[in-house]
């Protein structure tokens, strides 16, 4: 037990201030580390959050010396005539007494001893990763000293909702693919025990790195995404029909075959159109139907098309008859039926319908010129993908269903797609578990966690803005739903949903705005502050349950951990084969 | 380590004068009155004292009339008085007051400090150059001043300190490289609490009369 100061100054509110001994060098205490403070009752775990000096030397004196003497003189000057002062908090006490670890709830007396915090006493704290319910989350800061694993506890983290925040390039995506392994490890290990959870993926993948390769900073590849290591543990989806062939995932356009008008709010809203048109939208949608199912025409007078209609324009027409050429864009059912006529024709008859109201009229054309950007996004009026939501959907809450990844392939930058799709998605889920709720299920019979990249777009705090992540936040986390806002920008998350996360990821912020907001929840989350502007890439504030204690990580290398996630899978699916044929035998004896 | 050489200090020939007094580490030595105009503040003596051989560092003359009342010729000046009175210096005392910082024992081994009291009339001597280079030396032969904290502790005086370093500089010069002598006197003189202004003095006191100021 190596003694590197004494505590001079404690509080709950403002933390410990320790000076440190003669000869201690203040870089080796990088702020983030863990140290302990010893006493003779008990042992108090802490998180260094400043180091400060005061140097009692006259600067006039110093600054006389000449240059070429001062590099000689400094080792005796910081040893005679600066205090080296270190703050911490507490954040554990291990009682010697009761032999076990708590909260502390008291401080720790004048002059006890500050040491080096080494890896067995650290794990008497956080416990050690047992790779079936425990996993390695990342490595703490040691004042000299690495080589311990911190575990995340999967049960308690996926039992309530939690966040990763982080400046872009900070690490948020390499630690949430890590999670998403250990989630999908732990539903394979402990199947059939006692206390077993279900556990069910959602990513909205902004830029396929769950679903295809993890990029470092430079967007160079370091590893195979989450999905890609455990592929028979999801169904990926994506909006880029190129990539669906390419990479065999599942095309999902925004399908807009017979879709309700309380769900095209949510897709159109984004670009730009006026309040009227979407107080007026529902009365199109009626109107429009109506004129279509008088319409000659075998497709045209299908109502599901209705929303062709509110797109089709003399300006849109020749686009529209694009997309039903090019055949790499799925679009309608049969598309050789309609022809350039029927379209004008359709055109016509819905402007006399609506323009029986005039005002009705000009908010009808002024909306419809907003809606040609849905012309540039992957939609599609074919009946088959007004169902890809559904199957979505039974995915995830059918116990024999899969994780689902949506991966954004060439969409990864047209937030309009993305918000189009993960709202349409959550919308469905939300009603279909309510359904359900309202047929007497008490809980979602797995346990469904929705990671959602730019949280804060569905999430913000916005007077009169509907959005089905909040509900789900908000209301279905006892369902067994939870959301996991994934975001740059915390501080424009809505406070309820911010305050409901539980198990909070915290890495690089600068805007004082979002480090307040990250630290929600934490006891005295002034005294984290200086740690969280301090962070490097790759280093996370941890804190919830998660983890038992606050703690500041080193984040494990997501491209290590791979390796192992794909080793261990291939084991399971070996163990799985073996295990599927014995039984075969068995069957046949 | 190297060590001084003690058995050149011996016998009345060479001697500048004899242990008169002593109070604590402030030695008074009568000086012989020929050797007088030899001996000036800021030099280092070394004494005879059989096995141990205290070392000072003069801080003070003293140069008066032997009795209280009685002989004082004035008008004359030292020569005349000399011509009409040859054993004049017989009515006066020649001493000088020195601080013990050292001594050295009976193999020539110096140690900074207090070491045991001499007896009085033992003979003391002016140090040679190249050993008194000892006393500014730790046993890995680097710089060391520790001595100045004996001498300050003695007589805190920034202008004896300065005598000091200019009566020793050539001894100082020699010690090595000019960095890690400094860095040597910086870290002696900064463990006593001298306060602002006599740091400042000593240090500047020091770079000058090293020629090191710039």
């Amino acid at each position: 037990m190596k003694v590197i100061g004494s505590v001079l100054e404690a509080s709950f509110e403002k933390g410990i201030v320790a000076c440190l001994m003669r000869g201690e060098d203040p870089e080796d205490y990088p702020i983030g580390s863990l140290a302990i403070i010893d006493t003779d009752r008990n042992s108090y775990l802490a998180i260094l959050n400043e180091v400060q000096y005061t140097g009692e030397l006259n600067p006039s004196i110093l600054m006389n010396i000449p240059s070429r003497f001062r590099d000689g003189i400094m080792p005796h000057v910081r040893k005679r005539y600066v205090n080296y002062i270190v703050k911490l908090i507490p954040i554990a006490k291990y009682s010697k007494e009761k032999n076990i670890t708590e909260k502390p709830d008291t401080i720790p007396p004048y002059g006890a001893r500050l040491i080096k915090a080494v890896p067995s006493e650290i794990a008497i704290y956080y416990g050690e990763p047992d790779w079936q319910k425990t996993y390695p989350l990342g490595r703490p800061k040691l004042i000299g000293e690495v080589g311990y694993e911190v575990p995340v506890d999967i049960k308690n983290l996926v039992n309530l909702n939690f966040g990763i925040y982080g400046k872009s390039g900070s690490g948020k995506t390499f630690i949430a693919n890590l999670l998403v392994g250990y989630g999908i490890l732990y539903t394979l290990y402990n199947r059939g025990e006692e206390d077993y959870i279900d556990i069910r993926f959602l990513i909205f993948d902004m830029h396929d790195e769950y679903s295809l390769e993890v990029l470092d900073n430079s967007r160079r590849p370091i590893a195979k995404g989450v999905a890609n290591i455990f592929r028979k543990e999801f169904v990926i989806y994506t909006p880029d029909i190129e990539n669906s062939n390419k990479f065999r995932m599942n095309y999902l356009p925004i399908p807009l075959y017979d879709m309700p008008s309380g769900y095209l709010k949510m897709i159109i809203e984004p670009l730009g159109v006026t309040q009227a048109f979407l107080d007026n939208l529902a009365t199109f949608e009626k109107k429009i139907k109506r004129v279509m199912e008088k319409s000659g025409n075998t497709i045209l007078s299908d109502p599901g098309y209705w929303i062709l209609g509110l797109i089709l324009s003399q300006e849109t027409i020749d686009r529209v008859m694009s997309l039903m050429d090019r055949r790499e864009t799925e679009f309608i059912e049969s598309d050789r039926s309609v022809t350039r006529r029927s379209l004008y024709d359709l055109i016509e008859a819905i402007e006399n319908v609506i323009g029986e109201e005039r005002e009705a009229l000009k908010s009808f054309k002024a909306g419809r010129r907003r809606l040609i950007r849905l012309l540039n996004m992957p939609i599609s009026f074919k009946k088959k993908y007004s169902r890809t939501i559904d199957e979505i959907v039974k995915y995830l809450i059918n116990p024999k269903g899969k994780s689902v990844v949506i991966s954004m392939g060439r969409y990864e930058k047209t937030m309009s797609v993305y918000l189009a799709l993960a709202n349409l998605i959550g919308e469905r889920l939300r009603i279909k578990l309510q359904e359900k709720i309202a047929e007497g299920m008490e809980e979602s019979p797995t346990k469904i966690i929705i990671l959602l990249e730019e949280a804060h777009k569905f999430l913000e705090k916005k007077p009169g803005a509907y959005s089905p992540f909040g509900v789900i936040a908000r209301e279905m986390r006892k369902r067994g739903v939870i959301i996991v806002p994934i975001d740059q920008k915390p501080g424009d998350l809505d406070p309820d949903v911010t305050s409901m996360i539980w198990t909070n990821m915290v890495f690089a912020l600068t805007d004082p705005k979002d480090v307040s907001a990250a630290l929600t929840g934490i006891d005295n989350p002034k005294l984290y502050e200086s740690i969280v502007y301090s962070l490097k890439p790759g280093e996370a504030v941890i804190y919830g349950p998660a983890v038992k204690f606050p703690v500041v990580l080193s984040i494990e290398d997501y491209s290590k951990v791979s390796r192992e996630f794909e080793k261990r899978y291939k084991e399971y699916i070996g163990k799985k084969r073996s295990k599927s044929l014995y039984e075969d035998d068995l069957s046949r004896d | 380590m190297r060590k001084i050489r003690v058995s050149r200090y011996s016998g009345s020939e060479t001697a500048v004068g004899e242990v008169a007094s002593i109070n604590g580490s402030k030695y008074i030595i009568y000086l012989y009155p020929e050797r007088y105009p030899e001996i000036s503040i800021g030099d280092i003596l070394l004494i005879d004292s059989g096995i141990y051989h205290p070392i000072i560092v003069v801080d003070e003359n003293i140069h008066r009339a032997r009795r209280e009342q009685g002989f004082t010729p004035l008008h004359t000046g030292h020569d005349e008085l000399k011509e009409i009175y040859p054993d004049a210096d017989r009515l006066y005392i020649y001493a000088i007051s020195g601080v013990n910082v050292a001594y050295a024992d009976e193999k020539g081994s110096v140690k900074t400090g207090f070491g045991p009291s001499p007896r009085l009339h033992d003979f003391a001597y002016d140090m040679e150059e190249e050993d008194k280079e000892r006393l500014f030396l730790d046993e890995g032969d680097t710089p060391n001043f520790t001595i100045l904290r004996y001498l300050l502790h003695g007589a805190r005086d920034p202008i004896l300190l300065r005598e000091f370093i200019a009566r020793n500089r050539d001894v100082i010069t020699k010690l090595g490289d000019e960095r890690e002598v400094f860095s040597a006197f910086f870290n002696a003189i900064t463990e006593m609490n001298l306060g602002d202004a006599f740091l400042k003095t000593a240090i500047d006191d020091f770079l000058s009369i090293m020629g090191w100021r710039e």
